[in-house]
C-alpha cells in the first residue's frame, strides 16, 4: 500500500467523523486517559446541519439543497434496501426456528418413566458465529410468542460460566428472575440475593444447589417445561458441558430440563468432545440451520438485482465483496454492510449522485451538466459515433444530434434519461438471461457432469463486464443445447414455465421454438438447431457490457480499492510503513532534511536498525548502532535553534524527548532512550529477549534478541 | 463373573458371624430375592448387619458394585420392607461436598417432630465444613434423642462433581468424631470397590457383583404388565385386542427383552439402564406388525416368531439403537464443513500441520531449499529417535507467526494477510478448535507472541483437507 494512499484514505475517513468527531481525530493528545465532551457545543453544530454530508466544492461547486439531495435520495433508497434485507436475514433462520418450537412441544415428558434420557436438542447453526446471536433472540422471541407460561428459558452464553457450579447458578438466578417479576410470593428468595448468600436470612444453601429450582418449581403451576439453552457450546472448557449433562439428567425426575445446545463447529467436531456416558444420558435430536450460501444467494436476487437498489454493482466490486464473503466471513451481515458503505461513498463523494434519482425540483447547476459531459463513457461514445460517421459518411442529421448533446442542456439531460432506462432495462434482460442460464443449468443431469455448475452470484460479474459472451463457459452451454435429449427438454420448458411469468422476453422466445415439434423424430435435429441458434442470439444481444453505456459513471459503481482499503487494512504493512516512515503519518518535522533520525519517535530509530541486523542481534552492538545513529545525526545537523522552533510548533509531548536530546546528548541518556525503544519493540512483537552461550568457555553468556516477526507474512 | 460369585459366597459367612436379631424373615427375603434376581445374598448380608438396634449397627457401611448391578434399589427397596428410618441423599445431585453436608444437616433437623409430623426441611444454617458438619450432627443427635437407629444413605458418592477421596474418607470415620451415634453411614459407589482400601478398613462392604446375561434377561422381563400394554401402539382393531391376552402379551415381551439382551450385551454389558432405554425405543416399533395385524400373534403360531423377527432384522442390525455416537442418529445433512470461510479451513489444516510437524523440519516440508533435503538422509540414529508417530501424541504448541508462515506456504493463491484472518483465527479459537495451551494464569495478556495447539482430530482435518483440495499427506512426516 502507498503512503499516499493511506494519508488519503484517512482523510476520507476524517470527513466521515467530522459531524460529531472532529475533536477527538484533530485531538493531538490521542493517549489521554480521559476526555471532557462539551454537549453544548454539539447541540450548535446539529442545529447549523442535518446529515453528515459535506459540500464537494472542490469538483462541482454545490448549494446546500444538492447535498441535502443526495443525502436523501441515498436515505430513502438504503431504509428501503435494509428493511428488505432485516425481512430476510430474519426469515432465514424461520424454518429451523418452527422445527425447534415443535420439537419443544413434542419433547417427551418427564414423568412418564424413570429411565427417559435428558431431551438435548443441537442447532448445527453453522460456524458464522455472529449470526448465532439472530438466531437465538428470534427463537426465544417465538418461545415466548408462541408458548408463553408453559415454557420458560434460560439462555446461557459460555461466557456466562467458567465451571458447572457458574452454569447452574446462572440457570437458576435466570429462571427464577424470570418469574420473580410478577409472583412476589416466592418459595425462596429473589433473585438479587442468590449471588450475595449472606443477605438471606431463610435460605442458607449454596446459590447454586438445583433443589432451590426444584423448590420453586412446585410453585409454579404453569410452568410445564424448562428449557436451557446454550448459545456457544463449543465455547466451554473441557468438561463443563459433560458435568452439566450429568447434573441435569440427576434431576430430570424432578425437573422437566430440555437442553437447547447451540454448536457451531460440525456434528463429528461436537461428537468427539462429549464422551459416550454423557451421550447415553442424551435423547438427542439435530435441527440444521440453512447455509448462509442459500441466504447470500436470495440477497443477490432479492436486494441488489431489484429495483430498490439506487445503483448497480460494478464486477470488480462485486467480485472482491464476494470473494471475502468465500474466503473470510461467510457472515451476510457484513456482506451488507460493505454493500451499504459502497453505496454511501458513491452519494458521499460522487456530486453526479444527484442524477441517479428521478428530478425533484433541485436545480443543476451548469457545472454538473458540464460535468456530465465530461465523462469517459460519454465522451468514447461521442467518438465513437463520430468514427462511424467517418467510415459510413457523413450524415448531418446525427452530426446535429452529436452537437446539440454538446451544447444543449436539455437536450443532453433527455439523453441522460433515454440512456439511464436503456441501462437498466438491459441489466433486467442480463438478469433474466442469467436466470435462464440457471435453469439450463438445473435442467439435465448430464450437464453437472460435463461444465461446472456456476451460481447466480458467480456469474454476475462475469454477465456485467460483458466477458460471459465470449467464455468457455456460454460455448459449453451452447454446445449442451445443440445436444439436449427429449427428456431435458421437456424438464427444460417446464422450468421455462416455473420461472418466468409471461411477460419476460424469454417466454417470447419459448414461443418461437415450437417445442411441440420435438416430439416427432424427423424434426427433432432441426428443432435442436432452432433453440440453439435462437438461444445463442440472445445471449449475445443481452450480455453486452454494461460499462459501455454513456454515463455508467453515475449508476455503476466499481471503486473494489477503496472497500479493501477500509473493510480489509493491512494492518502489518501499516505498522511496518509507520515505523520505517513515520513523517507519512505524523508529518513532517523538519522540512530541510528527508531522512531525520533524530526528530522521529525513537522506537523508529531502532527499528530502521533492527532491519538490517540478522535474526539475532547482540543487544551492545544494537545499542552502539543505535548511539551512533543519534550522536552522528546530532553532530551532523547541530543547528539547534531551527529544529527546536519547528518541534516547538509541533507541539507535540511524544517530541519532548527529542527536543530535550540536543540539549545534553551523553551516555547515560542514550543508554536509558535504548530500553524505550527496545521495550517498545518487544511490546509490538519484533523481539525477544534471549541469550546465547558463546565461545568454548561457554561460560560467557552474550545478551541478545531474537528477532520474532517473520518477514512477509 | 464366577470369580465375583465365589467372593460373594465366601464372604457371607465371615459376615454371619456377627449375626444378631434379624427384622426380615426367611420367607420375606425369598420374596424379595424373587423380585430382584441374583440379589439373595446382598439382601440377607443387609439383613444380617443392619437392625433397628442402633448399637450393634457398624457406623459405615459400604455397598460397592458396579453401575446398574441394583445396589440402590436393593438397598431402598430393604429400608422400605423394613420400616427403618433413613435419609436418602443423591449426592450426583450435589455439586460440592458442603451441598452434601447441607442437607444431611438439614434433613436430621427435619427429624425434629413438631405436633406428631415431621418438620419441612430446614436450611436456615449454613454448613460449609467437616468440623461444623460434626458439630451439628452432635447437637441434632443430642436434641433428637433417637432410640432407634437412623440410616444416612449416600447414593452414588463416586459421582459427586469434584474429588471425593477427602469425603469418603472423613465419612467413613464419623463413627469416632460422633457421640454415642445411632447414625448408620450406608456408602453406595460403583467404583469404591478397591480392593487395597477395603480390605484395611474396619466398616463391613457388601458388593454386589455385575449382572449376568440371563440374569440381566430375567430382570427385564419382570417389567409390569399395565407399562407393556401403555408402550404397545394402538391395536388396529378390536379383535386383535381381544386376542392379546396377558399371557401372550407377556410371551412376546420375554422373547422380545431376550432378543435385545442377546443383540446387545456385548456392547452394554449387564447395563440395565440402557437396555431399559433402548427397550423403551424399541418395542413399539417391533410390536406394531402384531398390533396391526399384519402378522400373527407369536405365541398363537410359530411362523410368526420367523415373520417377526424377518421383519426386525434391520432394526436390531442398525447402529440407530447405538448410544455411542451422535453421528449415527441420522437425518442431519452433513453439509457442516462447508458453511466455513475457505481460509479458515486453510488455517485449520495449517495449525494441524505446525501442531504435528517438528520446527526443524519446517524449511524441509515447506521451502523449496535444496540443501536442507540433502542433508536429511543416511541419518541412522534418527529413524529410530522419531519412531514414534507424532500424530499418536498430544498436538504440541506452535507460534502465531509460524502459523501464518505455513498458511502462506499452503494456500495455492496469493492472499494478503489482511485484519480478516485475525479475526478468522480468534473465531477458531472461541470455537476451541485452537486453544492456548497451559492455564490462564501463565498466560500474559501483554506477551507479544503466542502460543497455540490444534485441538481438531485427524480425520476431521482429513476431511476439510479433501474439501479444499489440501493434499495432507505431503506435509506430514510419518
Amino acid at each position: 500500500m502507498d503512503f499516499r494512499d493511506l494519508s488519503c484514505d484517512s482523510k476520507k475517513r476524517s470527513h466521515d467523523y467530522v459531524a460529531a468527531d472532529e475533536e477527538l481525530v484533530s485531538d493531538r493528545n490521542a493517549h489521554k486517559t480521559a476526555y471532557i465532551i462539551n454537549p453544548a457545543d454539539k447541540r450548535s453544530r446539529s442545529r447549523s446541519r442535518r446529515h453528515p454530508f459535506i459540500h464537494l466544492n472542490d469538483s462541482i461547486p454545490e448549494n446546500a439543497d444538492q447535498v441535502l439531495s443526495r443525502w436523501t435520495s441515498y436515505i430513502q433508497r438504503m431504509t428501503k434496501v435494509q428493511t428488505e434485507t432485516d425481512h430476510i436475514l430474519d426469515n432465514l433462520d424461520s424454518s429451523t426456528v418452527t422445527n425447534v418450537i415443535k420439537y419443544l412441544r413434542s419433547a417427551s415428558s418427564y414423568e412418564e418413566d424413570v429411565y427417559t434420557q435428558l431431551p438435548v436438542g443441537l442447532i448445527l447453526a453453522g460456524a458464522n458465529i455472529s449470526d448465532h446471536q439472530r438466531l437465538f433472540n428470534s427463537l426465544c422471541k417465538r418461545i415466548e410468542e408462541s408458548l408463553s407460561g408453559s415454557i420458560v428459558t434460560a439462555v446461557l452464553t459460555s461466557r456466562d460460566a467458567t465451571n458447572v457450579r457458574d452454569f447452574m447458578r446462572k440457570v437458576i438466578s435466570e429462571l427464577v428472575k424470570q418469574q420473580s417479576v410478577d409472583d412476589i410470593d416466592e418459595l425462596i428468595a429473589p433473585a438479587s440475593t442468590l449471588t450475595r448468600a449472606t443477605v438471606d436470612n431463610s435460605d442458607k444453601r449454596l446459590s447454586f444447589d438445583l433443589d432451590r429450582l426444584v423448590d420453586w418449581f412446585k410453585g409454579q403451576t404453569l410452568v410445564e417445561k424448562i428449557v436451557i439453552i446454550v448459545q456457544d457450546a463449543d465455547g466451554f472448557d473441557n468438561n463443563l458441558l459433560p458435568d452439566a449433562i450429568r447434573i441435569l439428567h440427576a434431576y430430570r425426575k424432578r425437573l422437566p430440563f430440555i437442553l437447547l445446545l447451540g454448536v457451531a463447529t460440525t456434528l463429528p467436531v461436537f461428537n468427539s468432545k462429549i464422551p459416550k456416558l454423557s451421550l447415553r444420558m442424551m435423547d438427542t435430536e439435530c435441527f440444521d440451520v440453512l447455509q448462509s450460501d442459500y441466504g447470500l444467494t436470495r440477497l443477490v436476487d432479492d436486494v441488489l438485482l431489484s429495483d430498490d437498489m439506487p445503483v448497480i454493482l460494478g464486477p470488480n466490486l462485486f467480485k472482491s465483496l464476494i470473494r471475502r464473503y468465500n474466503n473470510n466471513t461467510k457472515n451476510l451481515d457484513t456482506f451488507i454492510s460493505a454493500v451499504q458503505y459502497a453505496v454511501m461513498t458513491h452519494f458521499f463523494a460522487n456530486p453526479l449522485s444527484i442524477f441517479c434519482d428521478p428530478p425533484t425540483g433541485i436545480a443543476r447547476s451548469n457545472d454538473h451538466i458540464m460535468a456530465l459531459r465530461s465523462l469517459p463513457s460519454f465522451r468514447n461514445y461521442v467518438a465513437r459515433r463520430l468514427k462511424d460517421m467517418d467510415e459510413k459518411g457523413n450524415s448531418n442529421e446525427e452530426l446535429e444530434q452529436l452537437h446539440s448533446l454538446l451544447s444543449d442542456s436539455t437536450e443532453l439531460l433527455a439523453f441522460f434519461k433515454q440512456q439511464k432506462r436503456f441501462l437498466f432495462n438491459t441489466l433486467k434482460k442480463k438478469l433474466e438471461a442469467m436466470k435462464l442460464i440457471e435453469v439450463l443449468q438445473n435442467s439435465g443431469d448430464v450437464f453437472a457432469s460435463t461444465i461446472v455448475k456456476q451460481s447466480r452470484a458467480e456469474l454476475y460479474p462475469e454477465v456485467i463486464s460483458g466477458k460471459l459472451s465470449s467464455s468457455s463457459f456460454l460455448r459449453d452451454l451452447i454446445e449442451f443445447l445443440a445436444g439436449m435429449n427429449r427428456d431435458t427438454v421437456q424438464n427444460f420448458n417446464s422450468l421455462i414455465d416455473q420461472n418466468f411469468d409471461s411477460r419476460s422476453s424469454i417466454k417470447k422466445l419459448q414461443k418461437e421454438w415450437h417445442i411441440e415439434e420435438s416430439s416427432e423424430n424427423a424434426q427433432y435435429g432441426v428443432f435442436l438447431t432452432r433453440i440453439s441458434s435462437s438461444l445463442e442470439k440472445f445471449f449475445k444481444e443481452t450480455l453486452l457490457p454494461l460499462t459501455d453505456t454513456p454515463f455508467c459513471e453515475v449508476h455503476v459503481i466499481d471503486a473494489s480499492t477503496l472497500y479493501e482499503d477500509v473493510y480489509t487494512p493491512l494492518y502489518r504493512q501499516t505498522i511496518e510503513n509507520a515505523l520505517m516512515k513515520p513523517s507519512s503519518y505524523l508529518g513532517k518535522l523538519n522540512e530541510q532534511d528527508e531522512s531525520d533520525t533524530v526528530n522521529q519517535p525513537l522506537v523508529c530509530a531502532a527499528y530502521s536498525l533492527y532491519r538490517e541486523s540478522g535474526s539475532l542481534i547482540n543487544i551492545y552492538d544494537f545499542w552502539q548502532a543505535f548511539h551512533q545513529s543519534l550522536s552522528g545525526d546530532v553532530n551532523k545537523n547541530g543547528d539547534r535553534e531551527d529544529s527546536v522552533a519547528v518541534l516547538d510548533k509541533a507541539d507535540d509531548r511524544d517530541y519532548d524527548a527529542s527536543i530535550n536530546r540536543r540539549e545534553s546528548f551523553d551516555k547515560g541518556q542514550s543508554v536509558a532512550w535504548f530500553c524505550k525503544a527496545v521495550n517498545e519493540l518487544r511490546y509490538l512483537g519484533f523481539v525477544k529477549e534471549s541469550s546465547t552461550k558463546k565461545g568454548p568457555a561457554s561460560r560467557n553468556t552474550v545478551g541478545v534478541l531474537q528477532k520474532l516477526a517473520w518477514d512477509g507474512l | 463373573m464366577n470369580n465375583a460369585c465365589r467372593r460373594k459366597e465366601t464372604n457371607a459367612p465371615i459376615f454371619s458371624l456377627k449375626s444378631h436379631m434379624k427384622q426380615l424373615s426367611e420367607e420375606n427375603l425369598l420374596g424379595l430375592a424373587r423380585e430382584y434376581p441374583a440379589r439373595f445374598y446382598q439382601l440377607e448380608q443387609l439383613n444380617i448387619l443392619l437392625s433397628s438396634d442402633s448399637v450393634v449397627n457398624p457406623p459405615v457401611l459400604a455397598v460397592t458394585g458396579q453401575v446398574s448391578s441394583g445396589k440402590t434399589v436393593v438397598v431402598k427397596r430393604f429400608l422400605k420392607d423394613t420400616e427403618s428410618s433413613y435419609t436418602w441423599i443423591s449426592v450426583d445431585e450435589c455439586l460440592s461436598i458442603r451441598v452434601v453436608l447441607q442437607r444431611i444437616t438439614a434433613s436430621l433437623r427435619s427429624l425434629r417432630k413438631r405436633d406428631g409430623e415431621h418438620a419441612a426441611e430446614d436450611h436456615s444454617i449454613a454448613c460449609n465444613s467437616f468440623s461444623v458438619f460434626v458439630e451439628q450432627v452432635n447437637v441434632l443427635l443430642s436434641e433428637l434423642q433417637l432410640e432407634k437407629a437412623h440410616f444416612v444413605v449416600l447414593d452414588r458418592i463416586d459421582e459427586l462433581g469434584e474429588p471425593f477421596d477427602a469425603f469418603y474418607q472423613f465419612i467413613t470415620k464419623i463413627g469416632e468424631l460422633l457421640n454415642a451415634s445411632p447414625l448408620t453411614f450406608i456408602l453406595i459407589s460403583s467404583t469404591g470397590s478397591d480392593p487395597h482400601k477395603s480390605q484395611t478398613t474396619t466398616y463391613p462392604h457388601i458388593f454386589f457383583p455385575p449382572y449376568t446375561k440371563l440374569e440381566t434377561t430375567a430382570i427385564l422381563c419382570t417389567e409390569s404388565l399395565c407399562r407393556i400394554r401403555t408402550m404397545l401402539p394402538k391395536c388396529a382393531n378390536s379383535s386383535i385386542e381381544g386376542l392379546l391376552t396377558d399371557d401372550r402379551l407377556m410371551s412376546l415381551w420375554t422373547t422380545f427383552c431376550q432378543i435385545i439382551v442377546d443383540t446387545y450385551f456385548p456392547l452394554y454389558g449387564p447395563d440395565i439402564a440402557q437396555f431399559k432405554v433402548v427397550i423403551r425405543k424399541s418395542f413399539p416399533k417391533f410390536a406394531r406388525p402384531v398390533t396391526d395385524g399384519s402378522v400373527a400373534i407369536p405365541a398363537t403360531s410359530k411362523a410368526g416368531w420367523f415373520e417377526l423377527y424377518k421383519l426386525h432384522q434391520p432394526l436390531l442390525s442398525s447402529e440407530e439403537l447405538i448410544a455411542n455416537s451422535l453421528l449415527n442418529k441420522g437425518g442431519v445433512s452433513e453439509n457442516g464443513y462447508l458453511d466455513m470461510p475457505i481460509l479458515s479451513k486453510y488455517l485449520l489444516c495449517a495449525a494441524y500441520l505446525a501442531s504435528y510437524n517438528k520446527p526443524k523440519n519446517d524449511v524441509k516440508l515447506f521451502s523449496r531449499i535444496r540443501e536442507s533435503r540433502k542433508r536429511q538422509r543416511n541419518s541412522f540414529h534418527r529413524k529410530f529417535k522419531d519412531k514414534i508417530n507424532l500424530r499418536n501424541l498430544a498436538p504440541s504448541a506452535f507460534e502465531y507467526e509460524r502459523l501464518l508462515a505455513i498458511l502462506k506456504c499452503v494456500v495455492p493463491e496469493h492472499f494478503d494477510s489482511t485484519i480478516d484472518i485475525q479475526t478468522q483465527f480468534a473465531t477458531l479459537a472461541s470455537l476451541k478448535l485452537v486453544t492456548r495451551p497451559g492455564t490462564n494464569s501463565s498466560t500474559d495478556i501483554l506477551e507479544s507472541r503466542t502460543k497455540w495447539a490444534v485441538n481438531v482430530a485427524w480425520d476431521v482435518i482429513l476431511e476439510i483437507s479433501r474439501e479444499i483440495k489440501l493434499q495432507m499427506d505431503g506435509y506430514i512426516l510419518d
